[in-house]
Order: structure tokens, then C-alpha cells, then sequence
């Protein structure tokens, strides 16, 4: 029961309280770069779930060898990073093999290990295993630091796609703010309404 | 003396030949160099401005949002990204490009680390406050999509010359962006720059956190849009690229294009089709019309012949087609008429009151050797020739009246010879003088 408690209070912290993207600015331009592709969004944060919870158990496991546990940050991120292009290039290989034995043709399949490339090497990915060895989180947090990076970049994603439409549909926004400033302007409120529940204000 | 002259000449032209090169290759030198220099303002002005990869293209937020709240912190990102961007530039488009694109992204994340492990340990020890405050966000600048973007637009695909000046010039415009924020952060925030007080209370010290760097990016964008519409209006659809419509708009511009490309390639194709079938139907006209020509000539030259012959007989076309009816006519006027022709135009009057039976045989002789004689002149020409016709009397033609008509009919199929075994009548068994036909 403290093992699912763990994994769901660290989960949530990650997806609402310190939510990467709007309190942290992690992936901002993955986010929004998918918020505006929102068919792409569910298979993105998939990817991007999947590499942060496999690179961050690995990292934990990892650190768990006193010879990396007494390292610095500076060796801490190289390993980090290692073990993620490690993940990644495996990941690739069985994608590979397997979309070859489903019958994918070739452009697919480059366009797929890709998009995969491009949610594997991603701020929040990276991020991940960073935040778990500063707050020193156990197996079981450090997996849900990781699902729950996933969920966060697919709720962050859902709210500036819905920001987006209701930006393009209303026409009182002035004509120089119109398109990425306006965006940029409703992130920063969105991300502003999410630095209250951390309980920062902003004049103090 | 002619060839001592000759030699010096030959001197002469070679020297003047090195220096004919010398100074076209100084000429070239100094065109390469404008051509690099323009090369390079362009390659500046578009990736600065045009392309710049915050504010248009929206790439590498995180450090600029997270990391970028002074000026010094802005200036440490500057160097950074300047050393990771041409570091993996010209790496990627000297080694890199060999590999599978899907291999290349791991690359990239190596290529930046390879660049931000030795800048870790350098800033720990010359400015060790500064890199805690950076915390977790510079190790993330290993993995920046901006370096991923360039190398896959760039520097794959270019020669190093210009993988490195598009590094620079990408830097460059990531590098102002990081120092407008930095400093407007720091001016808000700290109510200071680099150490110099201009506010004794900070006006908004919230402006550390995430959301002020959207903001600031925010500002910033509207600024540069309001550059594009009132300085350079052709690049004002650039800062809507991420949006939703926009989007669309590219869509439904690439389908147009996609469309019209199509509809012109039909066009060609109706056009090359309607010129080859009016082509042909000019050919066929033509045919036509030589078949019609040739037609009225050869018409022509009938009349001119008829003309011709008309004036050699001196005959009038007129004159000659009364003769031909007056022919007609008296060709009609020849032909004889058959017994039972000229038997149903005698009067019914005439012969009814008669007795039948009483048949005088001399005169049916007479008549029948008459038609003999006749029939033998018919079927000798085609042509019936006028011959004087044979008056009967009218008592003849009483007796005549009087026949049978069985007999009759038995003359007639004599007279017209079809009939060989004819048979014998009442009138041939009394008169046996009458041949068989």
C-alpha cells in the first residue's frame, strides 16, 4: 500500500502541483509544437511516458552503486544521458524489427522512430531522473515521476490545443498579438494559475 | 637576334599571363568574399528576424523560460549555445550525416554533452554561485531541440562553410532573445543589472519563475510582429505558424498549391490534347477540302468539255435537248402496241353487239402473218423502226371482235414469242398454214 501511495502522491504532484511544463518550463516547445498537431498528442505523450519512466528506473537502479551515488551532478547528468541514448537506441532496434514484421513501409517506419527520437531526447525525458535524484525519491516514486511526466505533458498539451482554439476564435485579440504572442501570453497565465498551488505569490 | 627577341617575348606573355592571374584570382578572392559576406547578412537577417527559433519558430523555450532570469545567466547561455551549435553543426555535417537519421538524434545529445560537461566544470569552479542557482536546468541543455532542428535542416544536408555560418547566425538570434529576457527579467525582478541598483524595491519579484519568461517571449513576439507588418509585411504569416488556423491555412495553401499544380498539369494536358485534335481536324479539312476542290475541278472540266463540244457542233444545249425529247418522243410513237392493249382500247360498244363464233379466217391470216413479220424486225433490233402501219378496215376489225377471247390470248403469246408450243385453236385446226412459235 506504501509503494501505490508513493507512486500515486508523487504522480499527481508531478501532473497538477509542479506541473513540468507550466511551473517547471520543461519541453515547452514539444508541448506546444504537439498542441498544435493534437493528433499526435496521445501518441507523444505515450513516448514521452515510457522514456521518462524506463530512463529514470534505470537512473535509480543506477544510482543505487555506491560508485555513482558519491559522484557529482556533472558525472550524474552524463550518466543520465547515456543510459537515455542506451534506452533509446534499444528502443529503436525492437521498433524496427517489429514494424518490419507488421509491414510497415520505409517512410513510415523513419517518420515513426522519428517522432520517437524527438520525444526521447525532450527536456522532460531528461528532467525526470534529475528531479528523482535531487529529491531523492525512492523505485516506486521515481516510476511514478515518470508516468506522471507523461500525463502532465498530455494534460499541458490538452489545455494550450484548447487555449489555441479559443485564441483563433476570438476576435478582440489585437491584430499584433495575434498567433505565437498571444499563445505565449495565454501560457504564461495558464503557468501563472499553476505557480498558486506551489504557493508563490506574485508580489512578495 | 630573332630568337634571343622571341625568347624575351615568350618571357614577356608569361609574366604577363601570372600576372593576368594573380589578379583575376585577387578579383575572384574579393567576389567570394562579397559573396560570403552577402551570404552571410542574408543567412543573419533570416535567422534572426525571420526565422528566429524562439519567437517564431518556438524552439528551445525551456532554457529561455526556466534558466534566463539575469543578464549574466543570459550571457553564460549565449556562450554555451554558440560553442553546442556550431560544435554539432559542422560535427553532423563532417560525420554525423553518414549515419540513419533515427542514430543522428542520439548524436546530437552526445555532441552537446561532449560540449556541456567541460563548461559544468569550468563554471563550477570560476563562478560555483551561479551554478547552483542554474540547479537542475543547465545539464538539460544537453538535449536542445534547436541544435536537433539546425543539424536535420542544415547541417545534413550543407557543406560545413554553411552548417558553421547558419550555426552562427541561429545563435546569434537565440542570443538576443536570451538578453532582451534576461535583462528585462532582472530589471523586474531584482530591480538591478549586474550588481547596479535602478530600483530600490523590485517592482514584480515573481518574475524568476517560468510564467514572466512567457511573457517577456509574448512582448517580444508582438514587437517583432508589429516590425513584419509595418517594415517587412511579406514575413507577418511567420509568427502564426504554431497556431491552429495557421495551420489550417497551410494546410488547405498546401492543397491549393497541390490542387492548382494539378489543374495546371490538366490544362497542359487538355491544351496538348485540343491542339493535337484540332490538328487533326485541320488535316481532315484540309483533306476535305482538296477532295472538294478536286470534285469542282473535275466538274469544271466537264462543263469546259461539254462546252468545248458544244461549240464544235455548233449546237446550243438547248437545241440538243429538244432533239433528244423529239427522239423520246418518236420512239414512243413506234412501239406498238400489244393486241390485248389495242383490243381493251376498241370501245365495248363496238364489238358486243357482234356474234361470237363467226370468224373470218383470211383475215385473221393477214393479221397474224402482219404481227410475224413485226415481231421478227423487233427482235432482230432493239430500236423499233418506223414502219407505216397497217390500216384495218372496219370490217376486219368486226371480225377481229367477234374472236374468242382464248384466242386471242393465243395470238398475243404468239406475237410475243415466249410461248414455242402454242396451242392449236379452233381457227389454227381449220387453217394449218399458221407456224408454230
Amino acid at each position: 500500500m506504501n509503494v501505490i501511495a508513493q507512486f500515486f502522491s508523487v504522480a499527481l504532484f508531478i501532473v497538477l502541483i509542479e506541473n513540468l511544463m507550466f511551473s517547471g518550463g520543461y519541453g515547452a516547445s514539444e508541448i506546444i509544437r504537439t498542441a498544435a498537431r493534437p493528433k499526435q498528442r496521445v501518441l507523444f505523450a505515450v513516448m514521452i511516458t515510457y522514456f521518462s519512466t524506463v530512463t529514470s528506473l534505470i537512473c535509480r537502479l543506477v544510482w543505487l552503486i555506491p560508485v555513482f551515488k558519491r559522484a557529482s551532478t556533472i558525472i550524474a547528468i552524463v550518466m543520465f544521458t547515456v543510459v537515455l541514448i542506451i534506452v533509446y537506441l534499444l528502443t529503436g532496434l525492437i521498433l524496427i524489427r517489429l514494424l518490419d514484421s507488421a509491414g510497415w513501409r520505409q517512410q513510415e517506419k523513419e517518420k515513426f522512430l522519428r517522432q520517437s527520437g524527438v520525444a526521447a531526447f525532450n527536456t522532460i525525458v531528461l528532467a525526470v531522473p534529475l528531479i528523482n535524484k535531487t529529491a531523492a525519491f525512492t523505485v516506486a516514486e521515481s516510476i511514478g515521476a515518470g508516468v506522471g511526466a507523461g500525463f502532465a505533458f498530455m494534460l499541458a498539451t490538452y489545455v494550450v490545443h484548447e487555449g489555441m482554439r479559443k485564441l483563433e476564435d476570438n476576435k478582440s485579440v489585437p491584430d499584433c498579438f495575434k498567433g505565437t504572442p498571444a499563445l505565449f501570453m495565454y501560457i504564461a497565465i495558464v503557468s501563472m494559475a499553476f505557480m498558486g498551488f506551489t504557493g508563490k505569490s506574485l508580489f512578495s | 637576334m630573332k630568337r634571343r627577341t622571341n625568347k624575351k617575348d615568350e618571357v614577356n606573355i608569361q609574366e604577363n599571363k601570372k600576372e593576368v592571374n594573380k589578379s583575376n584570382v585577387e578579383e575572384t578572392g574579393k567576389e567570394n568574399k562579397e559573396r560570403l559576406k552577402d551570404l552571410f547578412a542574408l543567412e543573419m537577417f533570416s535567422e534572426v528576424i525571420v526565422k528566429n527559433p524562439v519567437l517564431v519558430s518556438t524552439i528551445g523555450l525551456c532554457p529561455v523560460v526556466a534558466i534566463c532570469t539575469s543578464l549574466k545567466f543570459a550571457l553564460v547561455l549565449t556562450f554555451i549555445t554558440y560553442l553546442t551549435m556550431i560544435f554539432s553543426q559542422v560535427l553532423s555535417s563532417l560525420i554525423f550525416k553518414r549515419f540513419e537519421q533515427w542514430i543522428r538524434i542520439a548524436m546530437y545529445s552526445l555532441s552537446g554533452m561532449a560540449i556541456i560537461a567541460p563548461a559544468m566544470i569550468v563554471m563550477q569552479k570560476l563562478l560555483p554561485e551561479n551554478m547552483i542557482a542554474m540547479g537542475l536546468y543547465l545539464p538539460l541543455l544537453v538535449i536542445n531541440p534547436l541544435i536537433t532542428r539546425q543539424c536535420e535542416r542544415v547541417a545534413v544536408k550543407g557543406t560545413v562553410k554553411q552548417s558553421f555560418v547558419n550555426a552562427i547566425s541561429c545563435a546569434t538570434g537565440y542570443a538576443i532573445v536570451l538578453i532582451i529576457t534576461g535583462f528585462a527579467r532582472e530589471i523586474l525582478a531584482n530591480g538591478a543589472i549586474w550588481e547596479y541598483t535602478i530600483f530600490e524595491n523590485p517592482p514584480l519579484p515573481s518574475f524568476t519563475n517560468p510564467f514572466a519568461g512567457f511573457l517577456v517571449l509574448g512582448l517580444l513576439a508582438a514587437l517583432l510582429r508589429v516590425y513584419f507588418k509595418k517594415i517587412d509585411p511579406q514575413y507577418a504569416e511567420e509568427l502564426s505558424v504554431h497556431s491552429r488556423s495557421s495551420i489550417e491555412k497551410s494546410k488547405s495553401k498546401k492543397q491549393n498549391s497541390r490542387a492548382q499544380s494539378l489543374i495546371t498539369e490538366y490544362e497542359k494536358n487538355r491544351n496538348i490534347a485540343m491542339k493535337k485534335e484540332q490538328d487533326k481536324a485541320e488535316i481532315l479539312t484540309e483533306k476535305e477540302i482538296k477532295k472538294q476542290s478536286k470534285k469542282q475541278e473535275e466538274i469544271k472540266a466537264l462543263n469546259d468539255k461539254k462546252e468545248e463540244v458544244a461549240m464544235e457542233n455548233d449546237i446550243d444545249s438547248d437545241k440538243l435537248n429538244n432533239v433528244h425529247e423529239q427522239e423520246i418522243e418518236k420512239n414512243k410513237k413506234n412501239i406498238k402496241k400489244s393486241p390485248v392493249q389495242e383490243f381493251k382500247e376498241i370501245p365495248k360498244s363496238d364489238y358486243s353487239s357482234e356474234k361470237s363464233g363467226q370468224i373470218d379466217t383470211e383475215i385473221i391470216n393477214t393479221i397474224l402473218q402482219e404481227y410475224k413479220t413485226n415481231s421478227k424486225e423487233l427482235s432482230g433490233k432493239n430500236k423499233p423502226k418506223s414502219k407505216p402501219k397497217r390500216k384495218y378496215t372496219s370490217k376486219e376489225l368486226e371480225k377481229l371482235m367477234s374472236m374468242n377471247i382464248e384466242d386471242l390470248m393465243d395470238m398475243t403469246t404468239s406475237y410475243n414469242g415466249k410461248d414455242k408450243n402454242t396451242p392449236k385453236t379452233s381457227a389454227n385446226k381449220e387453217n394449218q398454214e399458221v407456224p408454230e412459235e
